[in-house]
């Protein structure tokens, strides 16, 4: 049972609204340790400086989208591994479809509830302490 | 999620709501004058598509109804599937003035929205999304995941028949692995370092051969130098630098342990460290996503050269990614192609050096901002204006015990004061702002304007990126708000009247902003018809401003339009009248320290001026004294001061006395009197002269008893404090902590000239 503490995380969106919403509730969950980046670009160049267990990622973003930053974890073996939910607009059949097939973890529709991302990240890493 | 730390990020939200609405507004202008970019559509869609976002984790009801419709024909558009054309921008601007509206309501800060006009808006651009018919019923299901109660998502409850693949389980992660060492990693396959010395490198006596030297004992090097920067013989400076190495080191040395090699001289030359052959860890990545995409041979080539274009890779990327997915498996770890090497497998870490940052080529650098809340930065730009009152205190005092200059306690005193002057300044930038955030909202403004006269108004305007204080900025909405519906209800013609008088249709209203020695002007001119000098003259004199057979310049007429009392019921429309005179602009820009003037040529338009100051915290003073009192004269104003003789004073109609100044006469102004300190007529024994120059450019004489020297003064209020007196413009306390009065020069040049100093209240001031 991992600790929530012990999970290092990095919130790609491009408004610092949302990424500051993500936030608050990973607090509230217990994830002590969140990196931001506003856009898919950033968050890559964050990731090969200081690798994460958990990227949380909005879709529809500037420079990279999301589904290219998934695509581009995926393809670079030191980072390959890293645990990837998608932040959803909206519940996009083919979106999610796509994003599963590039190898998503997780998706998580706006707006959510702190219960919903704690439901995630424990479908994900399995239960919480 | 309505809990505390909620509210916090409700305000950031809305914060950037306005920076949304503005890029908004921005990029559908620029689609609006013809642009058809693809990227800009996105934009528009990603703004829209945000503000909703927002709003639905804030259960904003209304803003996201509204906010869905837009994006919804915003997503219409940037597939191509409905065209991009002039009437839907046209709809587009309309409905982001409505979305603003509901950003406005939903924050609680604008009156409720106009549901008619919302519920047209939503009409139109169902309209046009749908193509008149109505909303498919597709639409219906959509609209559910964003019911304002959170969905709960449930992956199974999603999965219809047709089924979502399960999602890979992530075996290494549930343990939490330790995460991979990339440092290692990235210094595995040599570095390429190019270095040029700086002329201060020799000059510290460093030398580039033992520096090389150094490297080598890291691995096997390659040099090259280049010498294309050398000069000819004759032109060469010997203590110049000119060449440039560039070493390829081979082996498994660190990037810290290559860097370290240049410790001593890293300030005295240009260094970049990069990963040999393969290229930067980020560009590889996207390298291997792009290939993916791209299969043709000059993607390869791309991806293997080590000068990537990151720029091209993500245009890839994007361009993909909108197209149908690639039928790959999941999860897709790419087959990274032959020419791109996959990183050599992690090797232990060579040094203690582990957490060494990978990153080489450092990003092009954004620029980083925070958020800081307003009230801090205003309590701290309090605290410096009194930091500034204090250092001035302790100048004084130290002055009066007198203590030599050279002293020790006099030299620190300096550098108290260059230090106190260099935080000042900082602490000012922090407020500083581009008049670009009130410019944005008058776009706006003229469109509702034209609509509202059914004249066509054409808005262009200039210097947005103008930096002046914020308390500033946020006071000049109204009077531009006020001058901009002025100039389009009062300035231009209808088009009818424009095309007879050989004038395009369209009205051209330009709004510009410039510095000017050390002061913010505005500009404001409309191509309309200018001011009708006769009807503003006899409307002056139908209401007793002037006298019947007054002789005013065309200037002074024009100017009329400020006098309290002139802006009359016939004269206020709908539009720009809303009861406010001109003078009451006049007022509030002068509450400001601000002027305002106007010019106009008949048949040609009008330009109102309005000049501020860069901000209302400080102000670079002259302190002189004048009948015991002591004053502050703005520096700015201040051209040059004398002491007059006697022989340059004359007398014009023997009353107003002149002074002869460089072969011109210039009224002069005996500050004393016209302040009504002092009833004696004018005394020059001893007095001093400074001559000022007014905001129109006019020179005048004003004649004090002593010049004690300049300051820079902490600008207090005498209107929250007392009220407005006629020829101050404010007050400050000066180092030995009395209350001294700031003038305000052109008040005073006029009150001099108009011979109507208001004594009374001068006096009671003083």
């Amino acid at each position: 049972m991992p600790a929530a503490s012990a999970i290092r995380t990095l919130v790609v969106d491009d408004q610092l609204t949302m990424r500051s919403l993500v936030r608050a509730s990973l607090q509230q969950i217990g994830v002590r340790d969140i990196e931001e980046a506003p856009d898919g670009e950033a968050a890559l160049r964050s990731l090969l400086a200081q690798p994460v267990h958990l990227v949380i990622s909005d879709f529809n973003m500037p420079n990279l989208d999301g589904l290219s930053l998934l695509r581009a974890i995926r393809a670079h073996p030191p980072i390959s591994k890293t645990a990837f939910i998608m932040l959803t607009g909206r519940a996009d059949r083919e979106l999610v479809q796509r994003a599963v097939q590039f190898g998503v973890n997780n998706y998580l529709v706006k707006p959510f509830t702190t219960a919903q991302l704690k439901e995630k990240l424990e479908a994900v890493f399995g239960p919480l302490t | 999620m309505s809990d505390d730390p909620f509210e916090a990020i409700k305000a950031t939200f809305f914060q950037e709501c306005e920076e949304l609405l503005a890029d908004l507004e921005g990029n559908l202008l620029t689609l609006e004058s013809g642009s058809t970019d693809i990227e800009v559509i996105n934009a528009v869609f990603r703004a829209v598509h945000s503000v909703k976002g927002g709003a639905g984790a804030f259960g904003l009801e209304n803003l996201v109804r509204f906010a869905h419709v837009f994006e919804t024909l915003m997503d219409e558009l940037r597939s191509g599937r409905k065209p991009c054309d002039d009437p839907t921008v046209k709809t587009l601007l309309r409905a982001s003035d409505v979305l603003a509206d509901h950003v406005a309501a939903a924050r609680g800060a604008g009156a409720a929205v106009d549901p008619v006009r919302s519920a047209g808006l939503v009409a139109e651009l169902e309209a046009l999304t749908y193509g008149g018919a109505a909303p498919v019923a597709a639409a219906e299901p959509e609209e559910d995941d964003f019911g304002f109660t959170p969905v709960a998502m449930d992956l199974g409850a999603f999965d219809a028949p047709a089924g979502l693949p399960d999602l890979p389980p992530l075996p290494d992660l549930a343990a939490l692995a330790p995460l991979p060492d990339l440092s290692a990693l990235a210094a595995a396959g040599g570095w390429k370092v190019v270095f040029r010395p700086h002329p201060r490198l020799y000059a510290s006596a460093n030398e580039t051969g033992l520096l090389l030297r150094e490297l080598a004992r890291l691995g096997p090097t390659r040099v090259q130098m280049d010498d294309s920067g050398l000069p000819l013989l004759d032109a060469l400076e010997p203590t110049d630098s000119h060449l440039i190495w560039t070493i390829e080191l081979d082996g498994d040395a660190s990037e810290t342990e290559v860097r370290e090699v240049f410790d001593f001289v890293e300030m005295d030359c240009d260094l970049s460290v990069t990963p040999l052959g393969d290229a930067a860890p980020v560009e590889a990545a996207l390298a291997a996503v792009a290939d993916e995409d791209d299969s043709d041979a000059s993607a390869l080539a791309r991806a293997a050269s080590s000068e990537l274009d990151i720029a091209a890779l993500l245009a890839s990327v994007g361009a993909a990614s909108t197209e149908a997915p690639a039928p790959v498996a999941a999860p897709v770890i790419a087959p990274a192609p032959e020419p791109v090497a996959p990183p050599p497998p992690v090797k232990p870490a060579p040094a203690p050096t582990a957490a060494a940052p990978v990153q080489t080529a450092p990003p092009a650098a954004a620029p980083v901002t925070i958020r800081v809340d307003l009230e801090r930065v205003d309590r701290l730009i309090n605290a410096v204006g009194e930091l500034v009152i204090q250092q001035a205190m302790l100048a004084q005092r130290v002055t009066e015990s007198g203590l030599a200059r050279s002293s020790d306690i006099g030299l620190g005193l300096e550098d108290l004061e260059l230090l106190t002057r260099e935080i000042q300044d900082s602490v000012m930038a922090i407020r500083a702002q581009p008049v670009k955030s009130v410019f944005q909202r008058m776009p706006r403004l003229v469109r509702e304007a034209a609509e509202a006269t059914g004249k066509k108004v054409k808005l262009v305007t200039s210097g947005e990126d103008t930096e002046v204080d914020k308390t500033v900025i946020e006071r000049l909405s109204d009077p531009i708000t006020h001058m901009l519906r002025n100039a389009i209800d009062h300035g231009l013609e209808g088009p009818e009247e424009r095309l007879a008088a050989g004038k395009p249709a369209e009205g051209t209203v330009r709004l510009a902003a410039l510095h000017r020695s050390g002061r913010i002007v505005i500009e404001i001119s409309d191509d309309g018809k200018g001011i009708n000098r006769p009807r503003v003259k006899g409307i002056a004199v139908e209401r007793g401003l002037i006298a019947e057979d007054a002789i005013l310049s065309d200037d002074e007429i024009d100017n009329l339009i400020f006098l309290p009392g002139f802006s009359t019921a016939t004269e206020v429309s709908d539009l720009s009248g809303r009861g406010v005179g001109m003078d009451v602009v006049r007022r509030s820009i002068q509450s400001l320290g601000g002027r305002i003037s106007i010019s106009s040529v008949p048949g040609k338009g009008s330009t109102f001026t309005l000049s501020l100051p860069l901000t209302l915290a400080v102000l670079d003073g002259m302190v002189v004294g004048a009948a015991d009192q002591t004053l502050v004269a703005p520096l700015a104003a201040i051209v040059e001061s004398l002491t007059p003789n006697e022989a340059d004073i004359h007398y014009v109609g023997g009353v107003d006395p002149v002074l002869r100044f460089r072969e011109a006469f210039v009224p002069l102004v005996d500050v004393a009197q016209v302040m009504g300190f002092r009833d004696d007529p004018t005394v020059l024994k001893g007095g001093v002269v400074m001559i000022v120059e007014t905001e129109s450019g006019q020179r005048a004489a004003l004649l004090v008893d002593a010049i004690h020297g300049q300051r820079q003064v902490v600008i207090k209020s005498l209107e929250s404090n007392y009220r407005h007196v006629e020829g101050v413009a404010a007050a400050t306390i000066l180092g030995d902590g009395r209350v001294a009065l700031i003038l305000d020069i052109d008040a005073l040049v006029t009150a001099k000239r108009s011979r109507t100093p208001s004594r009374s209240d001068l006096q009671m001031a003083s």
